[in-house]
């Protein structure tokens, strides 16, 4: 039917890390500072450029929550990756020169184990969460997406952060 | 349909989520949900859930990180080195140990490869460093083996350092102060080697300072080195740079040069010898961090240990008082060019500092202090800049002096032994009375010179060259201050002390010197006597500067006496007996061109506009501009300007004139009056008679205070004025004034009477205008020779014969007669320069002695003649041209 539906999982993983891998070196071009950068900053244009305008609705919600999922799984084997390495040997801080963040708010498997947490609890909660944070769709698309006022959307939003946020500050 | 306990949850939570906290928790305490439900939600109330910004940031940073880490893998192969594991990374990328897998060598290496998602400005640095690397191959820099591109990423292959940071290195080795400086020294070796080939490193901090396990140091990332002569527009971002080891001009983007190494390397060198870091880093607005590095000043070495902020002082602050203190703080000034200029020059100095000879760092000097000082408060009224100026450059001046002399060995090493005496003298004597330790308050200059005379006098053991050199400058320092008696006395000490050592040249100068002094203050008697002695003194020196100067000051006295021809003489003859080191000399040629053009300035004004311009000239080579000695050049070529009618650019030079007195003199200093009366003469000159009237006397009352009434500057201000009075017709002004200048000038310099003459002259015409015509020409009686004795023109006053002839024009005989002469000296007044006001009154004066006689036709010829000249004298807006209208339309009405 759709070129979508028949692309299978590892060519959407590999259509993902290519983007990413475009976009990250765009992204870096910009002035980097915290807080104004967010995760759906860096796959805004993936999607612009995968034009789903082609797509039905159905396939198009089908597409976001598959990228949306698949994109946190990526990430978490990245964190995962890293994390084996620094067990490995001690990383020196190489050079400075660049600056790095400050110390982080968690790393990612805490917050991709929070997410898990939070779909256990409220399913919608979660999903908005993912299709919030880890696509660049407009909020008010979310919500069209998962059939949900886009008020219903911001307490499920405000909600799930609540949960994520307690959830972290409990591991910690 | 029963609810799970993820939906009682969040139904509670989204029933009470929007009262007021208090109200939440009754609100869940009252509701029907089971304990456990309302006590996870009364957790969850307390979580604001405002993550959104951390939750981004973090999933950017894994994506990223994650994109970075995918391609390189250990034991990989880079040519024919394998990965072994990953020993850093950073925000440029990542570093991998690796080792040749070929067979050949059991080598290590160190691979660096730029992260994948490298911005253009990265990829740039990253290439740069390759470039530059490759051609830096010395000992403390970390070699350049190879680089390439791997799974499209650029990477460079290093020696691979076995070592630790340097502080690090430092708390492990213990070294002493000798090693450390040898530790030093080998950065300073590796920024030099960068230097000699034209490459600045720009980014030289601890962290990328590494010592090997032999002690060998390791200059690490090149990555923003560049070409020393490379553009600069574009030069670094701040995320390129850490600001603790950034220069203040790197902080302004302003120029980088090998100077910015220096500072970078003065920083490392304090936090070595204090373990403290030079500027505090306790901020954190990066304004605060702006104004730190670019403003302030820290603290010395010593005094940084001595304030007790560092716990486990490495070395004692005393080792560290005086050249090392210097040392660190010439390398870490704020102004770039007055630090070492490159890591050579550091060398140099840590390796004089250890083979304990004198290092080239002083410091902060007293001329600098004060000049510093001088910028923060313009003089108060105590202080004259000059003196200062002149207390604090003598003995560099000297200094420098004795440096040069290098190949008459002892006379240098004297000479340097007199200049350290006395600038320690000086530097004691500041600091005693510590004028300078008051930021802000005046200096008491009185206080100073009181204390530099006890300790003078109290150091009976001081050679007697020092207590000559000293002498001299409280005698130059007194002269400045106008106080004649005590300039005197210490001229007379100094004298004394260079005869007892025997010092020919400096017993001329100080005789020169008295000479001068006496003759400035009106001991003439003394003043040819001292000067006899002086002129034996210089025949035993016949080739030595100091003759020269000798004759100058002869020129000066004569031309201050009007004997202007016998001055000019005597300076031609000096000057065409010049050495050629003489003629390398600025401040004489200043000095001589200065006093051929006061001598012959009205009887060749062109040419003493020349030498006016070659003075100038020669005198901001000598001291620059804000000096009064080049402000005393400058407006001795607005004069000549002026006497040659060039007004126009006498009116630019005055403007510069004036804008140097004001920053040098407070307005109450005689200087500073007799600028103004320049800029009086100026105005007087282009017929702007009300203003000119208003400066002049500005500029008398400053002489009077300062001089009282019987000085020669005041007699001088006085006359002007009574011939600005003249000039506007004020007649009953004018005349006590002109008397009083011709009383004051007989009183001050009797003999010298063409000075008198001169003066006896304005009277006499005054006197005429005023009908007083037996009187004026009683007076012209005894000028008239005067002036012919000193081949003086008499034009003028036989004009003013002529008027007095007229009279009031009864006698028809006399008109007459005095018609005839006029005819005759019509031609010689002629030749007179048209643009000049003296021809132009002379003229209207004229005219109106032929209406007196009733020879109206020839008298208005004369009239008109004058009003065409008139618009070249004044200016339009005049004064002096109005006068001159109102005559002509007053005539015209009358008729």
């Amino acid at each position: 039917m759709v070129e979508v539906r028949s692309k299978n999982k590892e060519a959407l993983d590999k259509e993902i890390y290519q983007q990413l891998r475009a976009l990250a070196r765009k992204m870096m071009a910009k002035e980097r500072s915290n807080h104004t950068l967010s995760a759906t900053d860096l796959v805004h244009e993936a999607f612009a450029k995968l034009s789903v305008g082609d797509l039905s609705f159905n396939d198009q919600q089908h597409y976001f929550y598959t990228f949306a999922r698949q994109m946190r799984r990526v990430l978490v084997n990245y964190a995962l990756h890293k994390k084996r390495q620094k067990n490995q040997a001690e990383i020196l801080h190489f050079s400075d020169s660049l600056g790095l963040a400050d110390a982080e708010f968690a790393d990612f498997t805490q917050i991709d184990q929070a997410i898990d947490h939070l779909e256990n609890i409220d399913e919608r909660s979660a999903k908005t969460i993912e299709l919030v944070y880890f696509t660049h769709l407009p909020q008010s698309q979310a919500a069209e997406y998962l059939g949900v006022s886009l008020a219903t959307l911001e307490r499920d939003l405000k909600f799930g952060r609540v949960i994520i946020h307690e959830y972290i500050d409990n591991l910690s | 349909m029963s609810q799970t306990t993820g939906n009682k949850i969040k139904a509670l939570f989204n029933a009470c989520i929007d009262l007021p906290y208090i109200e939440q928790i009754s609100f869940i305490q009252s509701s029907d949900y089971s304990d456990e439900i309302k006590q996870k939600v009364l957790r969850l109330i307390n979580y604001s859930g405002d993550i959104d910004a951390e939750l981004s940031q973090v999933i950017l940073d894994t994506a990223q990180e994650g994109l970075e880490s995918q391609s390189i893998k250990k034991d990989e192969k880079i040519d024919q080195y394998k990965l072994l594991n990953k020993v850093g990374e950073g925000g440029q990328g990542e570093v991998w140990l690796a080792i040749r897998d070929d067979g050949e060598f059991n080598h290590q290496v160190a691979i660096k490869f730029i992260k994948t998602s490298a911005t253009e400005k990265e990829l740039q640095r990253f290439q740069n460093e390759r470039e530059l690397l490759a051609s830096l191959q010395h000992p403390n820099i970390s070699a350049l083996i190879g680089g390439g591109q791997h799974q499209g990423r650029l990477y460079m292959i290093m020696e691979w350092v076995e070592g630790v940071a340097l502080f690090a290195y430092l708390k492990k080795a213990n070294l002493h102060l000798k090693d450390t400086l040898k530790l030093f020294l080998q950065i300073c070796q590796a920024v030099s080697f960068a230097h000699s080939k034209g490459i600045i490193h720009r980014d030289i901090k601890p962290s990328n300072i590494m010592v090997t396990t032999d002690g060998l140091v390791k200059l690490l990332d090149f990555g923003i080195a560049k070409p020393i002569d490379a553009e600069l527009t574009q030069t670094q971002s701040d995320a390129m740079m850490t600001f603790a080891y950034s220069s203040p001009e790197q902080i302004r983007g302003d120029s980088v040069t090998t100077a910015t190494d220096v500072y970078a390397l003065g920083l490392v060198l304090y936090e070595l010898l204090t373990s403290q870091v030079a500027q505090c880093r306790t901020t954190e607005s990066p304004a605060e961090y702006i104004h730190i590095i670019t403003d302030v000043t820290p603290l010395k070495p010593s005094a940084q240990l001595l304030n007790n902020t560092v716990d486990n002082p490495h070395f004692n602050a005393k080792l560290l008082q005086g050249d090392l203190d210097n040392l660190v703080m010439m390398c870490i000034r704020k102004e770039i060019d007055r630090r070492y200029k490159n890591a050579d020059e550091v060398i140099t100095d840590v390796n004089n500092y250890l083979l304990s000879r004198p290092l080239l760092a002083s410091g902060d000097s007293l001329f600098y202090k004060v000049g510093k000082l001088l910028k923060r408060n313009p003089l108060t009224s105590l202080l004259s800049t000059a003196v200062l100026v002149f207390l604090i450059t003598l003995p560099v001046l000297m200094y420098q002096n004795g440096v040069k002399l290098t190949e008459e060995r002892d006379r240098a090493q004297e000479q340097a032994l007199i200049a350290n005496k006395t600038t320690e003298f000086l530097s004691t004597l500041f600091q005693a009375t510590s004028p300078l330790g008051h930021n802000g308050e005046p200096i008491d200059l009185n206080s100073v010179m009181a204390q530099g005379e006890r300790q003078l006098n109290l150091d009976v053991d001081q050679q007697p060259l020092v207590v000559a050199a000293l002498s001299t400058e409280f005698a130059q320092i007194y002269h400045h201050l106008e106080n004649t008696p005590k300039a005197i006395t210490y001229y007379q000490k100094a004298i004394a002390s260079y005869k007892q050592a025997g010092d020919l040249e400096g017993l001329l100068a100080a005789q020169g010197q008295l000479a001068l002094m006496y003759f400035r203050s009106d001991h003439l008697d003394k003043s040819d006597e001292v000067f006899e002695q002086a002129d034996a003194t210089a025949s035993l020196i016949r080739n030595s500067r100091e003759a020269v100067l000798h004759m100058t000051r002869k020129a000066t006295v004569e031309t201050e006496r009007g004997e202007r021809e016998k001055a000019a003489v005597v300076i031609e003859q000096t000057f065409n007996h010049l050495t050629d080191e003489n003629h390398q000399d600025v401040e004489l040629m200043s000095r001589i061109y200065h006093v051929w053009g006061e001598a012959i300035k009205y009887s060749d004004k062109e040419r003493a506009l020349e030498f006016a311009i070659k003075s100038t000239e020669y005198e901001k080579k000598h001291v620059g501009k804000l000096h009064p000695f080049y402000l005393l050049r400058i407006n001795s070529l607005a004069t000549r300007l002026m006497r040659l009618n060039r007004h126009k650019e006498a009116e630019i030079v005055l403007d510069e004139v004036l804008e140097l007195s004001e920053g040098l003199y407070s307005n109450d200093h005689p200087e500073y009056a007799s600028m103004l009366s320049g800029k009086g003469g100026f105005l007087h000159d282009l017929g702007y008679f009300v203003e000119a009237e208003k400066v002049y006397v500005e500029s008398l009352e400053i002489y009077r205070k300062f001089y009282g009434e019987k000085n020669f500057q005041t007699a001088r201000m006085i006359n002007n004025l009574a011939y600005l009075y003249e000039d506007m017709h004020m007649y009953q002004k004018a005349k006590p004034l002109y008397q009083r200048s011709v009383e004051l000038r007989f009183e001050l310099d009797p003999k010298n009477t063409i000075r008198v003459a001169t003066s006896k002259g304005n009277l006499a015409r005054l006197l005429s205008k005023m009908n007083e015509f037996e009187q004026s020409d009683l007076l012209l009686d005894e000028l008239m020779p005067v002036y012919a004795s000193h081949n003086r023109n008499n034009l003028y006053n036989e004009i003013i014969r002529f008027a007095n002839l007229v009279g009031n024009g009864e006698s028809s005989e006399n008109c007459e007669s005095a018609l005839q002469k006029i005819a005759l000296i019509e031609p010689n007044l002629k030749k007179e320069s048209a643009e000049g006001w003296r021809r132009l009154g002379a003229e209207v004066w004229i005219s109106q002695l032929l209406k007196t006689c009733q020879n109206e036709d020839l008298a208005m010829q004369w009239l008109l003649a004058a009003v065409e000249k008139s618009v070249d004298v004044y200016q339009s807006d005049s004064d002096g041209l109005q006068y001159i209208n109102q005559l002509l339309s007053d005539w015209q009405n009358s008729e």
